[in-house]
């Protein structure tokens, strides 16, 4: 089976400190990836370059056997690639439904219809989004108005609207309630199962990346210390050392 | 779902208004009417790219006095008011294609401040070419041309006639504009204008849509100016001015940037608060000013927005009351202040 994406010698330096060193991936689509490494791994990074929020240095992206190493962030979302961030980054001013909506638009290509109105374009998949996160009820507030794990929620709404096959969730659970993080992380499960989308997850929880990833990816400084099925991990001397040393 | 009589109701009041000031008004408040009704076209384009795509431009007049030169520079060769006007709409667009290229690389402060450069630049083109712009003595005799449609041709001479003229092409260029910040296209501004890095990751190119709306808003600065030269038939250097960019950009924090009336309804205020200081005082700038800040400061999001936040909050409270929790954990945050 051939990876869905497959990223080589990635680098990427940000003054004078090498972030992302050397790495390469492989993600497939009959798996949840998780990435774990203690704070300033470069996980993030890596996911920016990944989706090319970030130019790399050096190295080569292919998605789908497809280099896209130089394309922008839009057109990976094109190309169904998408993310959340790990600081919620949605439309404040917009509607719930509207931020929705504007994925919605964006992935059918009607940009640029500039004298109909908007309200009625892509009713149902919006609804049918909205229902999934269970924000219905909420479609006529303005995004800013909403609770953080409800943002969180309307995050991952937008992203999975824009319908990409791989996709990154970069600590979709940071600073929610427990009770939004179980049904957030019972709603991840759930879209992992349907098989439309594969996850890729950060997270810091190893509960969680135990439970939902059958492989991890485990970063330090940069580069990828080690990676294998969560039991692997669990094993993994240098793992527990470097959490031990840095954090717990 | 059809436009509710509340929106309809004030329109059409609005338009027998417009319609019969030249019957009642007597010379002088029709012009003022024109008056009013370009720098309403001027700032609706501004606040397009400010208030729905999060874009401040500080050269607007540059696209203003192109638009007001090419078609007076038409105007003075052939007496087409038609062409006159579409000449100078579609030069403006033209610059503002080529600049607004260059300027949507950067954004925030940084394009702000290009946006001046180049309209810095369009003012001492203005001044140096002489040849074409006739310097500081601008181009004058300019022909209030007859308009040609098809068969009948409309004798515009009169300001009492061509106030017709501009109120028809400001109603259409309202109700244009209207359309467009409704219309999907309007979404995608607003969304750039929110979060550009989440617009791009809806694959959203936001360069390209951000030069979409710098267009637009050009297109509808050189609207204004174009329709200036035959009424004020001499056309100077001042519209290319950095000074009268400010016009648009005051007029609309005046009635507020988020919401779609907020330009009209801030021209209104603009040019009649400047019509009664000037009498007043010579230092009319100061004043301008103060009175602005004033109404900046105290209607936080303008006078339109903060009417409507008035209006709304009755409604929202009915909102709430609709909203129950889906999901068990989802509590409904307590309002924030606004
Ligand atoms: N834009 C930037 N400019 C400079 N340094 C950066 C930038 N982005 C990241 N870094 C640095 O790169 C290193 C890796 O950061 P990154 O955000 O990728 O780590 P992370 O693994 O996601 O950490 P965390 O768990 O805290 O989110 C850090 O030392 C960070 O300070
Ligand atoms: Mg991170």
């Amino acid at each position: 089976m051939n990876p869905i994406l497959e990223a080589t010698n990635l680098s990427k330096t940000f003054a004078g400190m090498r972030a992302v060193n050397d790495v390469h991936i492989e993600l497939y689509t009959d798996r949840v990836t998780g990435i774990i490494g203690p704070n300033g791994a470069g996980k993030t990074t890596l996911v920016h370059l990944l989706t090319g929020h970030v130019q790399p240095d050096q190295g080569q992206i292919h998605f789908e056997g497809r280099d896209i190493t130089r394309l922008s962030a839009d057109q990976r979302v094109m190309g169904q690639v998408c993310r959340t961030f790990q600081v919620v980054d949605i439309f404040p001013r917009l509607t719930v439904f509207e931020n929705i909506q504007i994925a919605r638009i964006t992935r059918e290509a009607k940009n640029l219809r500039w004298f109909g109105g908007a309200a009625k374009e892509a009713r149902e998949a919006v609804e049918a989004a909205l229902e999934e996160v269970g924000m219905w009820g909420f479609r006529n507030r303005r995004a800013e108005q909403l609770s953080h794990g409800q943002q969180r929620r309307i995050d991952l709404a937008v992203t999975l609207a824009t319908d990409p096959k791989l996709c990154f969730l970069d600590e979709p659970t940071s600073g929610v309630s427990p009770k939004e993080r179980d049904q957030m992380l019972e709603l991840i499960a759930r879209l992992a199962e349907a098989k439309r989308t594969t996850f890729v997850l950060i997270e810091h929880d190893m509960e969680v990346i135990f439970n939902l990833c059958a492989h991890v990816i485990c970063m330090h400084r940069g580069a990828i210390l080690a990676e294998g099925t969560p039991d692997d991990i669990r094993a993994n001397k240098e793992i527990k050392e470097i959490y031990l040393g840095e954090e717990v | 779902m059809g436009m509710s009589w509340r929106l309809v109701l004030p329109i059409v009041l609005i338009l027998a208004f417009l319609v019969t000031v030249p019957i009642w008004g007597g010379r002088y408040p029709t012009y003022l009417t024109i008056q009013i009704m370009l720098l309403v076209v001027f700032a609706l384009g501004f606040n397009l790219l400010l208030g729905y795509t999060g874009l401040l431009s500080f050269g607007q007049a540059g696209f203003f006095a192109v638009g007001a030169y090419v078609s007076a520079l038409i105007l003075l060769q052939v007496p087409s008011l038609l062409l006159g006007i579409v000449g100078g709409v579609l030069a403006a667009g033209l610059v503002a294609l080529v600049l607004g290229y260059l300027s949507v690389r950067l954004t925030e402060i940084y394009f702000s401040m290009l946006t001046l450069s180049f309209g810095m630049m369009i003012y001492s083109l203005v001044w140096r070419w002489r040849a074409v712009t006739g310097g500081d003595d601008g181009l004058t005799g300019v022909p209030r041309a007859p308009l040609d449609l098809l068969v009948v041709s409309i004798d515009l001479s009169d300001v009492m006639n061509y106030y017709y003229f501009v109120l028809a092409v400001t109603v259409a260029a309202v109700f244009l504009m209207y359309r467009i910040t409704k219309s999907p296209l309007g979404l995608t501004f607003q969304a750039i204008r929110d979060s550009a890095t989440r617009a791009a990751f809806v694959g959203i190119p936001v360069r390209r849509y951000r030069l979409y709306a710098f267009v637009i808003a050009g297109l509808y600065a050189g609207l204004a100016g174009a329709m200036l030269a035959p009424l004020e038939r001499t056309v100077t250097p001042i519209y290319s001015h950095w000074i009268y960019s400010a016009e648009p950009i005051l007029a609309t924090l005046i009635g507020g940037i988020y919401v779609f009336a907020g330009p009209i309804v801030g021209a209104v205020l603009f040019i009649g608060i400047k019509e009664i200081i000037v009498r007043l005082t010579e230092h009319w700038m100061i004043w301008m000013g103060g009175i602005v800040i004033v109404l900046v400061l105290g209607f936080r999001g303008g006078v339109v927005g903060t009417i409507l936040g008035w209006l709304d909050k009755d409604q929202e409270t009915a909102r709430a009351e609709e909203e129950k929790p889906e999901a068990p954990g989802a509590k409904r945050q307590p309002e924030a202040g606004e």
